[in-house]
């Protein structure tokens, strides 16, 4: 098992990790030949979150090698948080590349070499080895992507600093946070509370954008019609899960929002942009809180 | 706004395009969570009290808003029979009301004073403001800045009704709609201020105080202030004019005002006047100390002090002292 890379775009890489790092200590990193994965399993942390992202190995890396007996993935469990450190050390450095040593010394590492610019002009290496535990691919067919019926509604979430201020205001009133979206136009977004002794009803209303799915090209012709464009798809959840999604606005990118009426909340946050050209994708899926009020 | 089930005509409904001002005086009496507020023609109070020892009275004049419109027709019970008091009221959650105006992050303290302080550079008005930069985390400034205030549309249907709430930050962005259930006033408490007894009057720039009272150690007990008449003809006493004494476990403080009009705008005092209070109960004025212009201080012969605070209305300086809020404290028993 081998695995080494060039980290080219050390600030994104390290970004990705600071939201990783405030949602969950441990997470899981796939690297595969054309893409990276980091999940985090709801089971950590106590919001229920879950975090499936896909992130295009040139986004991050160049000079990317790799070779394991399982197809050429290599899984790993490792402390967020010791993987943010590494990074933010390699964040001044003229180069660095990540590499994962074999299990021969039953001892697995992933140790990022680095050169930096002494202060008499002359390189020196640097090397940080962050401890991490392989897993077999045994381990990686029992975590599953959770399952989630077609949404409702895809929304293009307004920008994430906007967001921020009456979201953390909302939190303050209630920890129950009602996210509601229709089909439109006009498509609204609203953000609604009440508050915890029924003392405030707070509603945040957004203009968005409707996002057209191009998946199923056959089934267009019939949906639209049997859908209700002007119902408001619900989903409760708890305000400190989505604070905690916010927390991505330090990432540049644009989000999409589905909602799974009292189901979930999926939200593809794109690094970047969204389509194509976008270098990958951070997936957050939150559940919807269950509660006994009105449909 | 088109609920079916109010009456054509609301009691109030208030519009600003700005409600930091609002918001401000508002939190100059913050320190506890239940107000009561009695409206009026000419705009509200808004009164917190706590143990019936201190008072705090946002006078909300309707200048704040550039839109207020008053109508109690209706609804004022037939057998009222004290007419002193406004009649029509209701009593709500404060900091969840402050929560609501603050709901795109505009009507914070931050913008305010950054805001106020440029309109104090054009005054020319030299406000110590040192330790407002010091108040805010270094990173404030980049979460308020480049943004304009918060535009509001307040209405209230009348008793039993909400107290609703309509914020935007411009046309185009969100807007928010806010309904904070309103609670049938427990009548107000008054501390009774006699005002022919007045025997100490004090105006001076608030931040000659503010700096006073910060210089203070917070685990202060007791709070006294001394004032003694101007000295008369030419003999320059010694005795300072006005005195801040300041008692607790680990020590005392005293901090004296010179006889300049510089410091003291207004002094009038009749004889030698000491009284003592909690000094917990001064700090709850702080947020308003901090906001305000000019503070007035007044005791009379029981030792009922009433502080009154100028708050900045945003408009120049003509419209200045219209907005004030006031906090009237009893004294310590053992000092009368």
């Amino acid at each position: 098992m081998r695995f080494r890379a060039c980290i080219e775009n050390v600030p994104t890489f390290c970004k990705i990790m600071q939201v990783i790092e405030r949602l969950q200590k441990k997470c899981i990193i796939q690297f595969k030949p054309e893409i990276m994965r980091i999940i985090c399993m709801s089971d950590a942390n106590e919001a229920g979150i879950q975090v499936w992202s896909e992130i295009k190995v040139s986004t991050l890396f160049n000079d990317y090698r790799i070779q394991s007996n399982a197809d050429n993935v290599i899984s790993m469990s490792i402390a967020s948080a010791s993987l943010l450190h590494a990074l933010q050390g390699i964040q001044n450095a003229l180069a660095a590349s990540g590499s994962s040593t074999g299990e021969t010394a039953r001892l697995a590492l992933l140790s990022f070499a680095l050169t930096t610019p002494s202060r008499t002009g002359r390189s020196q290496s640097l090397t940080y080895d962050v401890r991490i535990e392989v897993l077999r691919p045994l381990d990686m067919a029992k975590i599953t992507e959770p399952l989630c019926p077609e949404p409702d509604t895809l929304i293009l979430l307004p920008s994430l600093p906007t967001l921020r201020s009456p979201v953390e205001r909302l939190r303050a009133l209630s920890s129950t946070l009602l996210l509601r979206a229709n089909i439109g136009p006009p498509t609204r977004l609203l953000l609604e509370v009440a508050g915890d002794d029924n003392e405030v009803r707070v509603k945040v209303e957004f203009s968005v954008k409707f996002v057209q799915t191009e998946r199923q090209p056959d089934d267009e012709d019939g949906e639209p019609e049997e859908k209700d464009k002007e119902k408001l798809y619900t989903v409760p959840i708890a305000a400190k899960s989505f604070v905690k999604f916010l927390n991505c606005h330090i990432v540049s990118g644009q989000v999409i929002a589905a909602v799974c009426h009292r189901h979930c909340l999926i939200l593809y946050f794109y690094i970047g942009s969204t389509g194509a050209d976008s270098g990958g994708v951070l997936t957050f899926y939150i559940p919807s809180i269950v509660d006994d009020g009105p449909i | 706004m088109s609920a079916p089930s109010q009456p054509p005509k609301p009691v109030l409904s208030a519009s600003s395009h700005d409600v930091r001002y609002f918001a401000a005086l508002l939190r100059g009496v913050s320190f506890s969570n239940r107000a009561t507020i009695y409206l009026a023609s000419n705009g509200f109070n808004v009164s917190v009290q706590e143990g019936k020892t201190i008072t705090g009275t946002a006078f909300v004049s309707d200048h704040v808003f550039d839109e207020y419109q008053y109508n109690d027709e209706g609804f004022l019970p037939a057998s009222q029979d004290s007419d002193s008091a406004p009649a029509l009221g209701f009593e709500i959650r404060l900091n969840t009301l402050l929560e609501c105006l603050n709901i795109f992050g505009t009507a914070g303290t931050a913008s305010l004073s950054s805001n106020s302080k440029s309109k104090k550079q054009r005054r020319n008005d030299h406000d110590g403001d040192s330790d407002e930069n010091n108040r805010h985390g270094p990173l404030d400034k980049y979460f308020t800045a480049n943004t304009g205030g918060t535009g509001m549309r307040m209405s209230y249907a009348g008793p039993g009704h909400p107290l609703t709430l309509i914020l935007a930050e411009s046309s185009s962005g969100p807007t928010a709609t806010c309904e904070l259930t309103t609670f049938d006033p427990e009548g107000p408490v008054e501390i009774e201020f006699a005002q022919n007894t007045v025997n100490m009057h004090i105006i001076l720039k608030s931040s000659w105080l503010r700096d006073a009272l910060s210089e203070l150690d917070p685990s202060c007990e007791k709070l006294t202030f001394v004032c003694t008449p101007a000295p008369q003809g030419n003999n320059a006493s010694r005795t300072p004019l006005f005195r801040i004494l300041a008692e607790g476990m680990f020590g005392s403080t005293e901090m004296d005002y010179p006889n300049d009009r510089e410091v003291l705008e207004t002094f009038i005092c009749t004889q030698p006047v000491k009284f003592t209070y909690r000094f917990s109960h001064i700090a709850k004025s702080t947020r308003a100390l901090q906001a305000s212009l000019k503070t007035s201080m007044r005791t009379d012969d029981f030792g009922t002090l009433s502080m009154q605070f100028m708050m900045p209305s945003g408009r120049g300086r003509d419209d200045d002292g219209i907005l004030f809020v006031e906090f009237r404290c009893l004294p310590l028993d053992d000092q009368v």
